[in-house]
């Protein structure tokens, strides 16, 4: 049925490498943030099934309060601030890792239903159900034929 | 026309790309070990040591950390999604890991503190008092009353135990 919906487009650039550890640095197609501070990309699982889309995403550090979620027309946009500070009266180390704000975005081929996304935060790790918008079984016009 | 022959479309595009070719050799060169899951961040002062590492998805409960002289050890499993045919990205790493960190020094396995919160783990560990720094004080009656009134003064939120230790000597 909806081959085309099968493909995710990603809205800017190259396709994340998701081979190899560490994090990925996010696209600064949105402009300059007022925040000092990196931002990165989640990494994503995406899968269909016959309800719509699952997308999983690994934000951690991200707080459900600083997440946020919004689907518009067909822009999905993801995005969780990070609120992790040195520890008070500790000096740094070392650092193996950046901490930073998460930010991605990604244009969905097919209609999708706003209003029914479902939205879980666990453990760090995002679980967004998108399912598929009715309207498209009833948009179908049979044409009569006499 | 003629800047477009000398710089092509976007006279700045070699200057970015110069800027982000940069900043990735400055970043590849930064890190000397190999890339090993979790990535860990320390942070360290006179009595303890902090840890922090990124775990989204993995469960506290089957979190294995051990901590043996100045050694700590991590051992877990990251989910991943069920393989199904109908995947369209797959970013998020799977699997087993194992992770061994040298400590800068030994820590006590009795007061170790680990949180587990949105998926970011937080280890606090004590400095063991066997392994601190003794302070030897010179045995004349009049300079040692001296520096213990300028011992206690400093910090006065460290812990009543590491003061209690202090005073027995």
């Amino acid at each position: 049925m909806a081959e085309k919906s099968k493909r995710e487009a990603e809205q800017s650039g190259t396709p994340a490498d998701g081979q190899s550890e560490g994090k990925i640095p996010a696209e600064s197609d949105g402009g300059e943030r007022t925040r000092e501070r990196p931002v990165f990309r989640p990494r994503v699982d995406i899968l269909e099934n016959d309800k719509g889309l699952v997308l999983t995403a690994d934000l951690p550090g991200v707080d459900p309060d600083n997440l946020e979620v919004e689907l518009e027309k067909r822009v999905l946009t993801i995005r969780g601030r990070v609120d992790e500070e040195v520890p008070e009266g500790f000096g740094v180390l070392y650092k193996e890792y950046e901490i930073g704000d998460f930010e991605r975005r990604f244009t969905l081929s097919g209609d999708f239903d706003p209003e029914n996304v479902e939205a879980d935060l666990e453990n760090g790790v995002l679980r967004l159900t998108i399912p598929t918008a009715p309207e498209r079984e009833a948009k179908r016009i049979d044409v009569k034929s006499r | 026309m003629v800047a477009r022959m000398f710089y092509g479309t976007d006279p700045f595009s070699e200057m970015r790309r110069l800027q982000s070719e940069m900043s990735r050799l400055m970043q590849a060169s930064a890190p000397l070990h190999a890339p090993e899951f979790p990535a860990m961040n320390a942070y360290a002062n006179q009595d303890g040591v902090v840890l922090t590492a990124e775990l989204p998805g993995v469960d506290p409960e089957r979190l294995d950390i051990a901590v043996h002289r100045d050694t700590l050890t991590l051992r877990g499993e990251r989910p991943g999604e069920a393989d199904e045919a109908k995947l369209h990205r797959r970013e998020r790493l799977r699997g087993k890991f194992l992770r061994t960190l040298g400590l800068p020094f030994m820590v006590d396995p009795e007061k170790v503190e680990a949180r587990f919160e949105n998926g970011v783990l937080r280890l606090t560990l004590q400095r063991s008092e066997e392994d601190k720094p003794k302070r030897i004080q010179i045995g004349s009656a009049g300079k040692s009353q001296k520096s213990k009134k300028a011992e206690s003064s400093p910090k006065s939120g460290k812990s009543s135990k590491t003061e209690g230790t202090r005073r027995k000597k």
